[in-house]
């Protein structure tokens, strides 16, 4: 799973942006707003991360059972590919 | 020709008279050394070509281009191009942002009406917005909406009204997401990674130093007097 070229996370005091810039902002208008679980998920992505790997750092690092999590990942992901800004 | 906008001494060669008429109120001496220099490419024309709604001839496209270009640059001054109508009432900068066709005009008309020569218009339409020595000022230029309304002032920036059409004269505070997404929707966004992150530097300052509003009003002198009574806090006394 790979976030497309262009798009950066910027955070300030409590607000998370995603922002794209480059190529990317030409297809993409708008200004993502993440939520401090939704800024994990992302930097998982950043790394290169599946729903599996995803939902398996979701369990390490909350205290979520691995359904919820599994659930809450494919939820994330699929926004992202619906809005252009993950590659499948 | 050399020019000063927002504090910054820029170089502008306009191949059309019309983009010398426009910015004549905003020339400086040629004994000056300009920050930087601006050339309009035919590249850059047609990007504004293909930008523009109006069918705008090639002389006022030349001059949009100049002023993007300059906005650009700017970023590296600290300076960032803000739509909004700004005025200085007594010398305290208030901006007031919305979508176009929203009534940022009007309600700052309403203002003039209302307290006269208290108010100095600064820009209705695409003023420069600019930190100097930790404060944030707002800058006249000629690029000043389709009522050709703005001085070649500035004045420190006092509060942000982000104004909604409503029934009721009402104001509140924004809270800290709204205020970066009243800016954010109102600016260059770069397609260049490090000028948007400077953007987003500014916004980040800007959005801490100066009090956002909302706004929702009519097109009433209440509207002025509701504003006015809620930010009023803010001003220096004159």
């Amino acid at each position: 799973m790979k976030i497309k070229n262009g798009f950066i996370l910027r955070t300030s005091d409590d607000i998370n942006l995603i922002v794209a810039t480059g190529e990317a902002a030409k297809a993409f208008n708008g200004i993502i707003t993440l939520n401090d679980t939704a800024v994990f998920m992302w930097k998982q992505l950043e790394k290169g991360a599946d729903v599996a790997a995803l939902t398996q750092a979701l369990t390490a690092e909350y205290n979520v059972d691995a359904e919820r999590a599994e659930n809450d990942a494919k939820a994330f992901v699929s926004k992202l590919v619906a809005a252009g800004v993950v590659d499948e | 020709m050399l020019y000063k906008f927002a504090d910054i001494v820029v170089k502008i060669n306009f191949k059309h008279d019309f983009g010398k008429e426009y910015c004549k109120e905003y020339e400086v001496s040629e004994a000056l050394v300009p920050d930087f220099e601006i050339n309009v490419t035919d590249e850059m024309m047609e990007k504004e070509r293909q930008k523009d709604l109006y069918n705008s001839p090639d002389k006022y496209l030349e001059s949009l281009s100049a002023y993007r270009a300059f906005c650009d640059k700017a970023l590296d001054y600290d300076c960032i191009f803000f739509h909004c109508s700004s005025l200085a009432y007594k010398n305290n900068g208030i901006l007031f942002t919305a979508p176009s066709g929203t009534g940022k005009s009007t309600h700052t008309a309403l203002w003039r009406k209302t307290f006269g020569d208290d108010v100095v218009m600064i820009n209705d339409d695409k003023p420069l917005i600019r930190k100097l020595d930790g404060n944030y000022y707002v800058y006249g230029t000629p690029w000043d909406g389709k009522h050709r309304i703005s001085n070649n002032v500035s004045a420190p920036v006092k509060a942000v009204v982000l104004l909604e059409q409503g029934k009721e004269n009402k104001l509140s505070l924004l809270n800290k997401r709204q205020t970066i997404f009243t800016v954010l929707n109102q600016t260059v966004r770069p397609d260049n990674p490090g000028k948007m992150n400077k953007v987003l530097n500014f916004i980040e300052g800007f959005t801490k130093s100066v009090p956002f509003y909302k706004l929702t009003c009519d097109i009433s002198e209440q509207a002025v007097l509701t504003a006015y009574n809620g930010i009023k806090e803010n001003f220096y006394e004159n």
